[in-house]
């Protein structure tokens, strides 16, 4: 088998490791009742995306594939060729970047909201929730 | 009468059923990927990449290029600059809604009560970890790294010193001062966007907002040389006020969620 062809089979079970992270972190996030398990899932569903987003954009060359960064400042044109053919897609990766942040801003709320639902019902799992809220509409 | 609650055999049944489709889905979609052709290597790169990688550091082409060594730096804070601006924002709104939700949370914390042999190394590693994430944000356009990532590297090990050193209750006495100083950091960064069109009055060349090197029909650019290093114009400029925005925003959050757990 072929260098190429090894890679492509490897790259083939990779992502399909990585789609089944996602149909766990689904898992997670529609079956389990605690608000914490529930944002851990979501965590890692973002993650296995943008870990996705990122190999996407990976690519083979002969030469070796190098990362979206100059090692040194060209000299030549032929270098700068050179390099815009081996490097992997920085596009994507300045996505991730961008997802990420934005990620984190909507982690970090909802880590918030949980805190302060745990204050309020003293619990954060929903369906110890959901029988408080009925006993108080009894009361 | 019949309550909406579900039994444990029916909740136990549903998972099993939630589990096993989300399996056939995810093997669906392994199946579709493989057989799609997305793991096919070509030789040849994406046509957008290839023109963006040629690109970022390019002396032959001065109206495309950015003068960044990093070409996700280039991507991030000269291509498409706008929306990371934006993305600053949508972490402000963030921590907004997080003082909201705790606002009158000021208690102090208890005095940390460590050996001096603990303080003073952690004091070492502490300058230390800052010296080389304000390198990573300074070299943001030279080599891996950038204002994120610095950020996230300064937040990190001062949340990792609260149990040592007394940064927490000088940081919560601060609280204020953060969000304030994270507008102003923000207005820096809005600033350095708007530089190429205020220069207009006085220099009289016209310049689009957010740009960083000249245009074919503007021959205004941004510094993109320091005596013998590449400064990439704006982009090392940006890094350096991104790496202090996202540390504030992410300690004023944390101090937040602290105080809260405490009491």
């Amino acid at each position: 088998m072929e260098q190429l062809e090894l890679v492509e089979l490897s790259y083939s079970i990779i992502l399909t490791a990585f789609v089944f992270n996602i149909a766990i972190a689904l898992y997670g996030l529609f079956t389990r009742p605690s608000l914490f398990k529930k944002i851990i899932s979501l965590i890692l569903f973002s993650d296995t995306i943008n870990i996705i987003a990122v190999a996407i954009g990976f690519r083979v060359h002969p030469a070796g594939s190098i990362p979206p960064i100059h090692s040194e400042i060209p000299t030549t044109l032929e270098e700068l060729v050179n390099f815009s053919q081996r490097s992997v897609d920085p596009l994507l990766q300045a996505f991730v970047i961008t997802a990420v942040v934005i990620g984190l801003s909507i982690m970090i709320f909802l880590i918030s909201i949980m805190l302060r639902y745990h204050e309020l019902h003293g619990s954060i799992t929903i369906e110890n929730v959901l029988e408080g809220e009925k006993t108080d509409e009894i009361i | 009468m019949k309550t909406l609650s579900i039994g444990k055999s029916d909740s136990r049944a549903r998972n099993i059923l939630v589990a096993f489709s989300l399996g056939l889905v995810a093997m669906s979609i392994g199946i579709a990927l493989h057989f799609s052709g997305i793991t096919r290597f070509q030789g040849q790169g994406r046509r957008l990449a290839e023109v963006i990688l040629l690109n970022t550091y390019n002396p032959w082409n001065h109206t495309m290029t950015s003068y960044s060594l990093n070409a996700v730096s280039a991507v991030i804070w000269d291509i498409r600059g706008i929306d990371t601006i934006l993305e600053t924002i949508v972490l402000l709104a963030s921590i907004i809604g997080v003082a909201v939700l705790f606002e009158n949370k000021t208690k102090p914390s208890i005095q940390p009560d460590t050996s001096p042999i603990v303080k003073s190394t952690t004091k070492t590693i502490l300058a230390l970890t800052l010296v080389i994430a304000l390198s990573t944000a300074i070299h943001g356009h030279l080599s891996p790294g950038g204002g994120f990532q610095s950020g996230v590297m300064m937040t990190s090990v001062i949340v990792l010193t609260f149990p040592i050193l007394n940064i927490y209750a000088y940081l919560i006495a601060k609280k204020e001062e953060l969000i304030t100083l994270r507008l102003i950091l923000l207005g820096m960064i809005l600033l350095v966007a708007l530089i190429p069109a205020l220069q207009y009055p006085l220099t009289g060349v016209y310049g689009y907002i957010m740009q960083n090197q000249s245009k074919y029909d503007s021959p205004f650019s941004m510094p993109s040389w320091f005596i013998d290093t590449p400064t990439a114009g704006s982009i090392l400029l940006y890094n350096f006020l991104e790496s202090f925005t996202v540390f504030i925003a992410l300690i004023y959050s944390i101090l937040l969620i602290y105080t809260s757990r405490e009491e």
